[in-house]
């Protein structure tokens, strides 16, 4: 039995990371609005709904609902079968965790719809899907019976606090991220690495005014209109920037330092790749003017380096854990 | 007394004067290019036209006459009462028509689904209260009205998202939306001196304004939107 869970938290994690990326294409391709009811989808029974109605929006915002509800059962299935298993006690905790939090992010995911995406409900809907997807790689880990095999990392306090660190960095970047995103805040400035042709915007209306009406003049010819932006959206926008180049100074040491201590072979530079190709992707966001695939695989890609991360403090602090 | 009468029988000749504006509204410069709309997301949309169905947020004919703008006086004190007529919107060809309409506060509109598919009619006011309601196949008409006037809001479809249509709402019938030619007219108008104002989607709260002078018979009021330069 005990395989067969460790089986299905490794299914439930990769279907989790899966979702986070059909998740992302809602909002990249502003569908989140496509089907107005719910939980039913115009009227029908979700596991009911024809798929040849799958067209436009649809397409995104039902199969975010089927994989969600997937999900949802099969982290519920895999509770049921961890409070029946002989698994630590912290194990059964967090499978419930889990459950609570999957059953709340798909209540969050209907209210959203229900009153019209806003902003805060919207950012508070993609954090948790984050968070949910971190647990369910806890649950992945520590149903595995290589884990509790394998010799405990020989870490010191220094590696310890960087991990939490690091942890708690990029989940705060990641709850920045989503508020950028749900208050149109991405596209506040179309250049990179400047913002706006400075490196430190100017928040003040008149500097806002101006960048409005340069805004309307360079992309009167495009068919993407583009709304006027507020000083509130350029400091979401900076601050998303700014923390981001924070987090890559702070992956760079926090990379060397598990290198030079030889606790992972491979994962540091994992990671490190992950953060050039995050910065990549976020300029590219920008540069292409939020292509759809590129800023999905923005969130998503955010979301790998939030899971490594926690799958490396989980094994920093494996004999706290133990 | 003499004189009081006369000045009675001239109020009253002046008040019950009525007469129209009309005109076209143009453009000063080299417009957008005329850019395809990409239906593939839905069979049923691409298979509904013939030949290619163009972006609608700047439709400007070869004599750079625009169409879908909004004419309407600003700052009416107006008593009369709400039309009766219907305001249609309709989906067809997975297109909005029209494009941009005016309607009056608390007057009926009338959304068709003209589509052998599915839509959701999702308003963004930002005065009336957002709606969001989904037609499908089935349901081919919906009625709904807004209840506050307000400046020209978005009204879209999320399932296809090159859907859009552009609504304002006034507290009086004083408004037109120019035609393919750029043409407008406002009939009916009382005599006397007016803000009229056109707006236009791209433009958007840059709209062009000039003060009319209304008295019997037609007054002509053209409008002129010049295309953005980088210096301001």
């Amino acid at each position: 039995m005990k395989k067969t869970i460790h089986i299905l938290a490794i299914f439930t994690m990769l279907l989790t990371f899966f979702l986070i990326f059909v998740g992302a294409l809602i909002k990249s391709t502003e569908a989140g609005l496509s089907v107005p009811d719910w939980p039913t989808t115009f009227g029908e029974n979700m596991f009911l709904f024809p798929y040849t109605s799958m067209v436009g929006g649809i397409f995104y915002e039902h199969s975010h609902r089927l994989i969600a509800s997937l999900v949802g059962f099969c982290i519920l299935l895999n509770t049921i079968l961890i409070q029946f298993s002989n698994f630590y006690k912290l194990v059964k905790i967090v499978s419930l965790i889990t459950l609570c939090a999957v059953i709340t992010q798909g209540i969050l995911g209907g209210l959203t719809v229900l009153y019209f995406l806003p902003a805060w409900l919207s950012a508070s809907h993609g954090t948790l899907g984050q968070t949910t997807f971190c647990l369910t790689i806890i649950l992945a880990v520590t149903t595995s019976p290589k884990w509790y095999k394998n010799k405990v990392i020989k870490s010191n306090s220094k590696i310890t606090k960087l991990s939490f660190v690091a942890v708690a960095l990029v989940w705060t970047q990641l709850i920045i991220g989503a508020i950028v995103r749900h208050t149109e805040s991405a596209l506040v400035a179309l250049d990179f690495p400047k913002i706006n042709d400075t490196w430190i915007p100017a928040f003040d209306q008149k500097s806002i005014d101006k960048i409005n009406y340069e805004r309307f003049v360079q992309n009167f010819d495009f068919i993407l209109n583009l709304d006027p932006i507020t000083s509130g959206q350029l400091l979401i926008h900076f601050t998303h920037r700014s923390f981001g180049y924070i987090i890559f100074l702070f992956m760079i040491y926090y990379c060397f330092n598990l290198y030079k201590k030889r606790l992972f072979k491979t994962t540091p530079i994992i990671l490190f790749f992950l953060i050039i190709t995050q910065i990549a992707l976020g300029a590219l966001t920008v540069l292409s003017k939020k292509e759809f695939i590129i800023t999905s695989l923005h969130v998503s890609n955010g979301a790998a380096i939030l899971g490594i991360l926690v799958y490396l403090c989980l094994n920093i602090n494996k004999s706290k854990l133990l | 007394m003499k004189r009081l009468i006369s000045i009675l029988i001239l109020v009253t000749l002046t008040v019950g004067i009525c007469g129209s504006i009309s005109g076209t509204v143009s453009f000063d410069g080299k417009g957008p290019k005329k850019k395809k709309l990409k239906m593939d997301a839905d069979p049923v949309c691409g298979k509904s036209h013939q030949t290619p169905v163009y972006r609608q947020d700047f439709v400007m004919d070869d004599n750079n006459n625009l169409a879908n703008v909004i004419v309407y006086l600003k700052n009416i004190d107006y008593k009369g009462g709400v039309t009766k007529t219907q305001a249609i919107l309709d989906q067809k060809g997975c297109v909005y028509t029209p494009h941009v309409m005016g309607v009056m506060k608390g007057q009926e509109i009338l959304i068709k689904n003209s589509d052998a598919t599915l839509h959701n009619i999702h308003g963004l006011p930002k005065v009336n209260t957002e709606f969001n309601f989904a037609m499908p196949k089935v349901l081919k008409e919906k009625k709904m009205t807004l209840v506050k006037s307000e400046e020209a809001f978005k009204v879209k479809c999320d399932v296809h998202p090159w859907m859009s249509a552009y609504v304002q709402v006034f507290d009086h019938p004083y408004f037109a939306v120019t035609s393919k030619d750029g043409s407008y007219k406002i009939d009916n108008i009382p005599a006397g001196k007016y803000e009229v104002v056109a707006w236009q989607e791209k433009f958007k709260d840059k709209t062009v304004s000039h003060q009319v002078t209304v008295s019997e018979g037609n007054s002509k009021q053209d409008f002129t939107f010049v295309k953005p330069s980088k210096k301001k």
